[in-house]
């Protein structure tokens, strides 16, 4: 079925199923649905690549809060629009869409909510939380999203231990393909059964800290990837600190690979005066099909006015393979809105 | 004489800004007289969201601006309302929904008036026979 189907059925749904809602009769059901989004503009100035500017992300979410049944969500994005690139001009003739995020929540309990639908897979904090405005660096570590299943079609189960402290341990499972997925790039996989957990140890305002497994069945292939993942994040008044580290087994006849791949990255953000923070992150990846691992180091400023506006520009430093971290000069501006 | 030594009394043995109590008020209905701190806390950081009787918790927030928010972020989170301000922006991005923000505090007292699940916070201590106060900080 096309995805705009399927938006619209959504859409539909909501607005000719409405539930009671408050204690209060003069309020509407449409108080129940919240409406948001983000968009980010993106610079990028690679060594080896031209110099282009581009609609990274156009992002629209719906999400409605009716009854402990009916809690859905939608995310619908524009995303990767050239807008323009040195020697071709201006330009507006590449427009990909996707459905990133398509489910409902069932509260089963206080504590326990069953996911139905397209969400994003509980692999990593910055992978549940990947909106531009609220990310320090405009390129994500490959730490944080290769090597896994970044999306999940199928069921997730979360139980919360402690509300406080969020101490929460989320399982989920994908039994077939992922819904309306992405096009992928030659070194990119698509996933077909996939299961996982993440125990959420604490994440309240001032640190979190994660666990992660996965286990993952490559499509159309006999590649299947054991992964482990720690990541964490700590803020402190004059500094805040985040790291990841990512160890995947991968099991298969192909002879490229060499059996597993692992990674870890460090960052780094100091806050200055005037709302400007200075970002610095180190990553070491090494690859199961390369012989080459990558180095990266990241420096750079971030303009954050209000939590939902950032101005990026950073310096992007790659030794190895650049296969995903190109050196180049990379520049953003999102807002969340 | 005496009224210059009791203005210099004053100023010598009182706090230069005397802060009002901040209440945490809820409408009258709700089956619940009083709120704890860990209670509030999770409450905004929308991990609770229902009272005890199954209605939906609606929290109340007041501008980014208003001095009773950096006491309220202060007092129950010992934080700043940017880095709450921050926790709601990804919650938002989570497809939770972050506290609705009144202009005023009296516009706070209206609302929880009106709204059964509603829970806002107020600096000036509110008259109103519909509101119930479930917590004070000095």
């Amino acid at each position: 079925m096309p995805k705009h189907y399927l938006a619209c059925l959504f859409l539909g749904g909501i607005l000719c199923l409405p539930p009671p809602l408050f204690a209060d009769e003069g309020s509407s059901w449409l108080d129940s649905i919240n409406v948001s989004g983000y968009t980010t503009i993106k610079v990028k100035a690679p060594n080896n690549e031209s110099t282009a500017v581009s609609l990274d992300d156009l992002s629209l979410f719906v999400s409605g809060k009716f009854n402990r049944w009916l809690n859905p969500f939608l995310e619908a994005e524009a995303y990767d629009i050239d807008l323009w690139k040195s020697g071709d001009g201006f330009q507006f003739n590449n427009v990909h869409f996707a459905i990133e995020r398509l489910y409902n929540d069932i509260e089963i309990t206080e504590s326990d909510t069953l996911r139905i639908g397209k969400f994003l897979a509980s692999i990593n904090h910055w992978n549940i939380i990947h909106a531009a405005p609220l990310v320090w660096a405009t390129n994500r570590p490959t730490t944080s999203n290769y090597s896994r299943a970044n999306y999940i079609t199928g069921l997730q189960l979360r139980h919360e231990f402690d509300a406080l402290s969020g101490n929460a341990l989320e399982i989920y499972v994908q039994p077939a393909v992922e819904f309306n997925h992405k096009p992928i790039a030659s070194h990119e996989r698509q996933y077909e059964t996939v299961a996982g957990a993440r125990w959420i140890m604490n994440e309240d305002l001032d640190y979190y800290l994660g666990v992660s497994f996965q286990h993952a069945q490559v499509a159309r292939s006999d590649e299947m990837r054991n992964s482990i993942g720690i990541d964490g994040n700590w803020q402190h008044e004059f500094f805040e600190l985040e790291s990841e580290f990512l160890f995947t087994h991968v099991d298969t006849r192909e002879t490229i690979y060499h059996g597993n791949e692992w990674g870890g990255y460090v960052q780094m953000v100091v806050p200055l005066p005037e709302h400007f923070n200075l970002l610095t992150r180190y990553e070491h990846f090494e690859f199961a099909h390369k012989e080459e691992a990558a180095n990266t180091e990241i420096g750079g400023l971030v303009y954050r006015p209000v939590p939902s506006v950032s101005f990026k520009v950073e310096w992007q430093q790659t030794q190895g393979s650049t296969f995903h971290n190109q050196t180049g000069l990379y520049s953003s501006i999102a807002v969340l809105f | 004489m005496k009224t210059l030594f009791i203005l210099l009394a004053a100023f010598f043995f009182f706090p230069f800004s005397v802060h009002a109590d901040l209440y945490i008020i809820a409408n009258k209905d709700l089956p619940i007289s009083q709120l704890g701190k860990s209670d509030i806390a999770a409450i905004y950081l929308l991990k609770k969201k229902r009272w005890d009787n199954g209605d939906d918790i609606m929290p109340i927030n007041l501008p980014a601006t208003a001095e009773a928010r950096n006491r309220f972020t202060a007092q129950v989170f010992e934080s700043t309302p940017e880095k709450l301000g921050s926790y709601w922006d990804k919650m938002l991005f989570k497809g939770e929904t972050p506290p609705v923000t009144q202009n005023s505090e009296q516009a706070v007292v209206m609302f929880v008036e009106r709204i059964k699940g509603a829970i806002g916070y107020v600096e000036t201590k509110p008259q109103s026979s519909q509101i119930k106060i479930l917590q004070q900080f000095k």
